[in-house]
């Protein structure tokens, strides 16, 4: 399996008192599915908060997509299932582990280059509630790579 | 105690029954078995090559019939890719007798090209078709469900509501089994092994 820790970019452009040391965390298990027909693809990984302190999932970026989000499969009570945008931000206590995999948290990917087949790499960022940014690399995999 | 002789052969019978019946009835099925709760296999919607696609495309063939929309791109590829998974455990005199019908409740988004390349990805017997509204209420309420559709967001993408289960029809086109085929909130789904274990014993049901 492949490991890469991160450390979080504290982008303290708008405080400069910002002494504490930034949060460390590993995301791994990083990918993307990929469709045919230029539908939307669905981004997983599993984020580890390896700091002291809470990390605050607020949100990602990503330049090869045209829109990129955080959704949320859920089941409701009569038995469908519907996406909705994810509450944010996602709360990982230290020490604690966060995982997007199929059937919940999920990235939703717009718009994705048209050339983009598995086997390829895209880039994210995910961004946290304090300004930090942790770019991840996802591999992109075929219909099944879930499984 | 005394036992009469009465009482004893009457409960040498219920034994006796008891073990008959056990060594007769069906062993159970390893996904959910709806035989008689659910009406037989009918439809009428527009196939992915553009045509009038019905039941009667499908005779002889065990069908498997889902509900989703392509922009969808977690539970509905998580289904069809263990779907997928499944055909290909399957003999390939098997996989013929096989067809995965992925019905699309987004006929705004999705057109028979779009459901053509999208069921391409799964494999060749994998079959893509739509409807109007009106014809896809018909379809989803016979099976006792329904979909709707939610709010856009900014870029006026919208999500789908609608059911997660697989139905699967002999090749009488009576409904037998409900797969679901993904782990939506956690909850544990049919396996890719159990849904081929069923299917196989569908198929050896001639």
């Amino acid at each position: 399996m492949k490991m890469r820790h991160v450390m979080i970019l504290a982008l303290c452009l708008a405080s400069s008192t910002v002494t504490a040391a930034a949060p460390e965390v590993s995301v791994t298990k990083a990918w993307v599915r990929w469709l045919p027909a230029g539908v939307p693809l669905g981004g997983y990984f599993r984020l580890a908060n390896e700091g002291d302190s809470p990390l605050l999932l607020s949100g990602v970026a990503g330049d090869d997509f045209t829109s990129v989000s955080i959704h949320e499969t859920v089941r409701s009570e009569d038995g469908k299932t519907t996406m909705r945008p994810a509450d944010l931000p996602l709360h990982v206590q230290p020490g604690a582990v966060l995982e997007f995999a199929p059937g919940g948290y999920h990235l939703m990917l717009f718009g994705a280059p048209k050339d983009l087949r598995p086997g390829d790499e895209v880039r994210l960022t995910l961004k946290t509630a304090n300004g930090g940014a942790i770019p991840v690399r996802f591999e992109v995999r075929g219909p099944g790579g879930g499984q | 105690m005394t036992v009469s002789g009465v009482r004893l052969s009457a409960l040498a019978g219920m034994l006796v029954a008891a073990l008959a019946l056990t060594a007769c009835s069906e062993p159970e099925w390893r996904t959910n078995d709806i035989r008689g709760q659910f009406p037989d296999l009918e439809f009428r919607l527009t196939s992915e090559s553009g045509e009038v696609i019905t039941e009667a495309d499908m005779a002889d063939r065990i069908v498997l019939l889902f509900f989703g929309y392509t922009s969808c791109p977690d539970v509905c590829p998580g289904t069809l890719s263990r779907l997928s998974r499944v055909m290909g455990q399957l003999s390939p005199a098997q996989r013929e007798q096989v067809r995965v019908l992925f019905v699309s409740v987004d006929p705004k988004r999705d057109s028979p090209q779009r459901l053509k390349r999208y069921t391409a990805a799964f494999g060749e017997r994998f079959i893509g078709a739509t409807a109007g509204i009106e014809r896809l209420r018909k379809v989803t309420s016979r099976y006792y469900t329904a979909f709707s559709y939610g709010e856009p967001d900014a870029q006026g993408n919208y999500p789908v509501s609608h059911n997660g289960s697989v139905f699967v029809f002999d090749r009488d086109g009576t409904a037998r089994l409900r797969i679901t085929a993904n782990d939506v909130g956690g909850i544990p789904s049919d396996s890719a092994e159990a849904i081929t274990a069923d299917l196989r014993r569908l198929l050896a049901a001639g």
